[in-house]
């Protein structure tokens, strides 16, 4: 449901209807239809909603939606950004009291020629609700795309992305976080596509885990015939505060075509580096403060990247009260301005 | 403040490292241990500083007459006690300005303001000739060795210890930057009083310092003490038959 004004300018035609009422010119813009994958499956066929955003060839433009379901909710969100365009559209995901729901996102980004787009987004919903999400993105000649998703909240999430840097010279790069206390679980799929010349794409995978929560980290990269001159990076990264959480990290990479292409893939998990705590606490820092300003820095590697200065600080004070605490799920004050949309 | 090492025997993985060291240190005092790689010197900082990895399983080591054996590193830096790492630890993320006002915050030795204290950080940077960006970035992540042991001297002066255990500051440095951090080294002495154990293999850096003691330390102790004579005579006869 469009609720806000946020969105009264030229530069953007938003629209929320159901599936039912797609148009022929809506349906060819599909880029999923449930055959590529099960989670895309399942959202194509259980959607009620969906958001259709247009940015307009040159426009730039900035979007803030706020996901607070009452109900299960599987929903599509349809983004075309026009040549040349610029948008910053964030997410935040989180609950209303008693929600034990699932949210269903299911993500379609289309970037046009020399088109930039940044997307983050952030779940914090409450112990007991589930994520299962979708993203699909493809890129033309030019375009970049930042995607960061930072995982906070749910009991289970479990999310699958494809990117393709489709034509030459476009630039992706992915940052997923995800900080799990209890017994919370993250199922991290993604993989990024280099499928033509001088092309860069990057996913960078981070975990932080305490009491007996789990993460896998699945990340792959494939660079394709005659992507000549490109870039494929996958690097998975986690720290365990906990001897019971686990974190699989499991980075892989297909080659081929190898003239002028840079690939490489790494992974390390680890608990706090006990001589990097023994350092602080030389200087007078406490242990407690110590760990924080380990996990703390460790994160920012994955927040930094978010130019959205109302989504970098809400994730950044999110994930520190979760690291210090272990909770999460609560309602932040959020102040409405510039939040555009909700979907029910 | 009096820190008094008393007889300590350390082991790591049950490997004896410290065999009987003693050593008596005075705020205002500056001593220097020197002797052969291995011989146990950076234990013997480690462990006066309360590194979890070394068991101290006789002796004592007092503050001003308290045992302070069993006390966690951020109690013992809140007694006075700092420690400048011969390899300093790189924490990606972690700004220094934002490291060093964690650790003030801490020790609450000094009452100045936040402005005052980046004042201070910049005053003292360029003392050190440390460039003025290197302060705003991650904790000696991508630093040269030079840059990392400028940085733990700058953290020394800013926390203003009682008395600093220094393993190898000029290890990594060039001519001139030697000079340069001997030259603070004194300065901080002469400024708060400070007490300092230098570690170093080198006399370059005492030139430029004045030291009180000289201790050889072989095997895990300290098996002499003296005056700069005995700089001079490490330096034509080394450390003896088992030194290098």
């Amino acid at each position: 449901m469009i609720s806000d004004s946020g969105i009264r300018n030229s530069s953007v035609l938003a629209t929320a209807f159901s599936p039912g009422d797609f148009t022929a010119a809506q349906l060819d813009r599909k880029m999923t239809n449930g055959s590529e994958d099960k989670i895309s499956a399942y959202i194509n066929s259980g959607s009620r909603h969906v958001v259709l955003i247009d940015v307009k060839e040159g426009a730039d433009a900035k979007i803030n939606i706020l996901v607070m379901n009452t109900a299960h909710l599987p929903f599509q969100m349809l983004v075309k950004c026009a040549p040349r365009s610029r948008l910053n559209l964030f997410e935040y995901y989180c609950s209303a009291a008693d929600d034990d729901y699932f949210v269903a996102p299911l993500h379609e980004l289309s970037i046009s020629e020399n088109a930039s787009m940044e997307f983050s987004m952030i779940n914090n919903k409450r112990n007991g609700s589930t994520m299962i999400g979708f993203s699909k993105a493809r890129l033309s000649e030019g375009a970049s795309l930042k995607a960061n998703y930072v995982y906070n909240g749910s009991s289970v999430t479990k999310m699958k992305g494809f990117f393709d840097a489709a034509e030459e010279n476009s630039h992706i790069e992915v940052r997923e976080i995800a900080v799990g206390s209890e017994k919370q679980k993250f199922d991290l799929n993604n993989f990024v596509t280099n499928s033509k010349p001088n092309t860069y794409a990057k996913l960078e995978s981070g975990a932080v885990l305490d009491g007996s929560s789990l993460c896998m980290l699945k990340g792959y990269a494939k660079v394709e015939k005659f992507a000549k001159g490109s870039t494929s990076r996958v690097e998975e990264h986690g720290i365990l505060l906990s001897e019971h959480a686990h974190i699989d990290a499991l980075p892989d990479m297909a080659i081929d075509y190898s003239d002028g292409v840079s690939a490489t893939h790494a992974a390390a998990t680890a608990p706090i580096d006990k001589d990097a705590l023994f350092y602080m606490m030389s200087r007078g820092i406490g242990r407690p403060e110590g760990k924080k300003l380990f996990v703390g820095a460790f994160m920012s590697k994955y927040l930094s990247g978010i130019s959205n200065p109302t989504a970098r600080e809400l994730a950044t004070s999110l994930l520190l009260l979760k690291a210090e605490s272990g909770t999460f799920g609560a309602l932040p004050e959020i102040s409405m301005r510039n939040v555009w949309a909700a979907a029910k | 403040m009096k820190l008094d090492i008393e007889n300590i025997f350390v082991e790591m993985d049950n490997k004896s490292i410290i065999n009987g060291a003693s050593l008596a240190v005075k705020s205002g005092e500056l001593h220097v241990i020197m002797g052969p790689n291995g011989c146990g010197k950076s234990t013997l900082a480690k462990s006066v500083m309360g590194h979890p990895d070394y068991r101290i399983k006789s002796g004592s080591i007092k503050v001003d007459g308290t045992v302070i054996n069993s006390m966690p590193a951020n109690e013992r830096a809140r007694l006075g006690l700092f420690l400048q790492f011969q390899e300093p630890i790189e924490i990606e993320g972690l700004g220094i300005l934002n490291f060093l006002n964690a650790a003030r915050n801490s020790l609450k030795r000094d009452t100045n303001s936040v402005r005052e204290f980046m004042n201070e950080v910049k005053e003292r940077s360029a003392k050190l000739k440390l460039k003025e960006e290197l302060v705003g970035r991650s904790l000696n992540a991508g630093f040269s060795g030079g840059e990392k042991k400028k940085v733990e001297v700058l953290q020394m002066e800013i926390l203003k210890p009682s008395i600093a255990i220094l393993d190898e500051p000029d290890s990594g440095l060039d001519v001139d930057a030697v000079k340069v951090v001997a030259e603070n080294i004194k300065e901080f002495m002469h400024e708060t009083g400070a007490g300092i154990v230098l570690i170093t293999h080198y006399s370059r850096i005492l030139e430029y310092l004045e030291p009180d003691h000289i201790h050889v330390m072989k095997e895990g102790r300290i098996v002499k003490s003296g005056g700069r004579e005995l700089v001079k005579e490490i330096e034509s006869g080394g450390y003896g038959p088992d030194g290098e």
